[in-house]
């Protein structure tokens, strides 16, 4: 006949594994909490179960983990965000070889931050495109548009101070990462992946063509 | 060029602390030395980097973050081994409770003292702001909740634990988002009249938001499952807030350059309009001649971008939703009257190699004349947020906010404009006709 103190140990790991019932994202999770629970049913003293005790806890920690980086990894990939789920991924590979709470929380900081740094690429790279859309669209619209020929040499030197101006922005961000990562080069046809491509609301023959007219002007 | 010592203090303050407290502790040995090393890197850093981003970017390629708080947690979790032993040996109900409980109370003495500092330093604005959006009582209150609950007679460690997830309250410390705090969000956004696309994703939000927390036993919000949620619902907006975006601006582009090609024109506008009345006039004429002629080959350019883009033409500003929203919130800088005379009667005349009318030019100038250009309800948007923020923050607290921005003057002056208010509905009638 189990004490009182053993029947609310029950009571409170039952509500630990509650906590997570139902819920497929937490399955993990479910299945840990619900083995350190087991074992408070399948003794009849604290000791007993003190003695049984073995990583069951620690299980759970790593079960947490499992349960948050497989729900990152599957949601990126529905959404089409290969680096972002990397992070996930590398994590989750990293799981397994390690048995420390304290190690592997090290292990996930470190892995994020990294992860961050590949993010913030893939970002000045996808976006940049994006950003100088409208910057392209002047330089066409001074390039072509019909005005008397004493202004054709000002408008053709407009154009010409835009395209410098994306050329010198492209040049501040491939410093600024370079201090991240050494030798770093912008690839501007990263705009072409559907993460970055969904924010630019025009035709794919539109979007090659300036993505063309973006790697002329920057050599990129 | 060093880093600004305001700024790397900021930083290294922060990791200071890890010395602070294992001194504090006199924890000393092999991590402690390692938690030393590795903040004196920093302060080399400090002293080899140029900027904030390079200083970053060292500290995480030589992993010193990581290192520092992993040598930091070891520091710690050996100590307690000496004294404790390993957890699992601890097995004593009153010893735990009490340190649970001691924690509690050490984490609402650091709420306070850390609100305190941040509140001295404070401007009268920010401490009214502050006392809204950081004043950590009400989560001390949950805290003193979990205090009051361990004391409640009989309570026992196993009992203590159990209620506190059942009632919610183990996920407090977490600062989990909460219903209201969504719901204060999308209140800010229809008080101060956000586009409907912003609206609409942060009533999605509430909504999911409380399915999520339908399918909980203990009706709680996981953490990270809300982030994905409210990410994926983030994404679902973009097309549209972008399309809608890009159409918009397109269109104010191609308005500003019709009205600029216009005031080139005026004979007001060396003297009175910036930029212009700020270069020498020889400057200013030569600046305005140019506009006349090559602005109508800009306008062109731009209509056949909005026409291959997105099939619409330049008039189709005026069922333009983002168009209206913009009048509709008195954002439009322009009088009706002045855009009204931009569309009907200036626009046909903006053609490549053609000059604007005599009898057009002399209307403008009239306009301006006559303080007929501005839109009258241009403060409109001002007095929406004054009443928002004075609404949230307390009585007086936009006053004081642009007071100490140096800013007071918003808050008295008008606009000049003597035009009519807006009237949505006869601009469609009369750009219509």
């Amino acid at each position: 006949m189990a004490d009182q103190r053993l029947e609310e140990y029950r009571k409170y790991y039952d509500a630990r594994t509650e906590r997570y019932a139902n819920n497929p994202l937490r399955r993990h999770s479910y299945e840990a909490e619900k083995r350190l629970r087991d074992l408070f049913y399948q003794y009849d003293t604290l000791e007993e179960i003190r003695d049984h005790f073995g990583t069951l806890n620690i299980d759970c920690a790593f079960a947490a983990w499992r349960d948050q980086y497989e729900m990152e990894s599957q949601y990126y990939e529905s959404v089409e965000q290969p680096v972002r789920k990397k992070g996930a991924d590398d994590i989750l590979a990293q799981l397994p070889n390690h048995t420390d709470v304290t190690d592997m929380g090290a292990v996930i900081t470190d892995i994020s931050n990294r992860n961050n740094v590949e993010i913030y690429s893939d970002c000045y790279s996808g976006e940049a495109l994006i950003n100088a859309w409208e910057q392209l669209d002047s330089i066409t619209a001074f390039t072509n548009a019909e005005v008397p020929d004493e202004y054709k040499s000002y408008m053709l030197e407009r154009a010409e101070e835009i395209r410098q101006h994306i050329r010198e922005n492209v040049q501040d961000i491939e410093k600024t990462m370079g201090e991240w990562i050494a030798g770093w080069r912008m690839k501007p046809e990263t705009t072409l992946q559907n993460r970055h491509r969904r924010q630019l609301p025009y035709s794919d023959a539109d979007v090659e063509q300036h993505l063309e007219q973006f790697k002329a002007i920057t050599n990129r | 060029m060093a880093i600004d010592k305001m700024m790397l203090d900021s930083l290294t303050s922060g990791y200071k602390f890890y010395i602070d407290d294992l001194k504090n502790r006199n924890i000393t040995g092999e991590y402690y030395d390692t938690v030393e090393a590795l903040y004196n890197r920093i302060l080399e850093l400090g002293d080899e980097c140029s900027d904030m981003n390079q200083m970053y970017a060292k500290m995480q390629n030589e992993n010193i973050m990581v290192k520092l708080s992993d040598a930091y947690t070891k520091a710690l979790t050996e100590e307690g081994t000496k004294k404790y032993g390993s957890s699992g040996n601890v097995y004593d109900d009153n010893y735990l409770m009490k340190n649970n409980v001691e924690a509690l109370r050490n984490s609402i003495k650091a709420m306070r003292d850390s609100f305190d500092d941040v509140m001295k330093k404070a401007s009268p604005s920010e401490k009214m702001r502050l006392m809204v959006d950081n004043n950590p009582e009400t989560l001390i209150k949950s805290v003193e909740e979990m205090i009051a609950l361990s004391e409640q007679p009989g309570m026992t460690y196993a009992n203590f634990l159990r209620l506190q997830i059942e009632q919610g309250l183990d996920t407090v410390m977490q600062g989990v988002t909460t219903r209201s705090v969504l719901e204060k969000i999308l209140y800010s956004h229809k008080a101060l009249m956000s586009p409907d696309y912003d609206v609409r994703m942060w009533e999605e939000k509430v909504q999911e938001y409380e399915k999520a927390a339908s399918r909980n036993r203990f009706n709680v919000v996981d953490l990270h499952e809300w982030a994905l949620i409210s990410d994926r619902i983030e994404l679902k907006y973009i097309p549209e807030r972008t399309r809608r975006t890009r159409i918009f601006d397109l269109f104010m582009n191609i308005l500003g350059k019709i009205d600029e090609w216009c005031i080139a024109y005026c004979s007001y506008t060396p003297y009175e309009i910036f930029p212009w009345s700020g270069m020498p006039l020889p400057d200013a004429l030569r600046s305005l001649k140019r506009i006349q002629k090559t602005a109508p080959g800009l306008v062109k350019e731009l209509e056949k971008m909005l026409q291959h883009y997105f099939g619409l033409r330049f008039i189709d500003i005026v069922d333009n939703p983002d168009f209206r929203h913009h009048v509709l919130t008195n954002f439009v800088d322009e009088s009706q009257e002045l855009i009204e005379f931009l569309l009907m009667e200036v626009y046909p005349q903006c053609k490549p190699f053609c000059d604007l009318p005599s009898e057009i030019i002399h209307k403008r100038e009239q306009m301006h004349r006559g303080k007929r250009e501005g839109n009258p309800g241009r403060n409109e948007p001002y007095r929406r947020m004054k009443r928002y923020y004075n609404e949230v923050y307390g009585e007086g607290y936009m006053e004081q906010y642009m007071k100490e921005q140096n800013m007071s003057k918003m808050d008295s002056v008008d606009t000049d404009s003597q035009a009519a208010p807006w009237n949505y509905d006869a601009f469609l009638q009369n750009v219509k006709k």
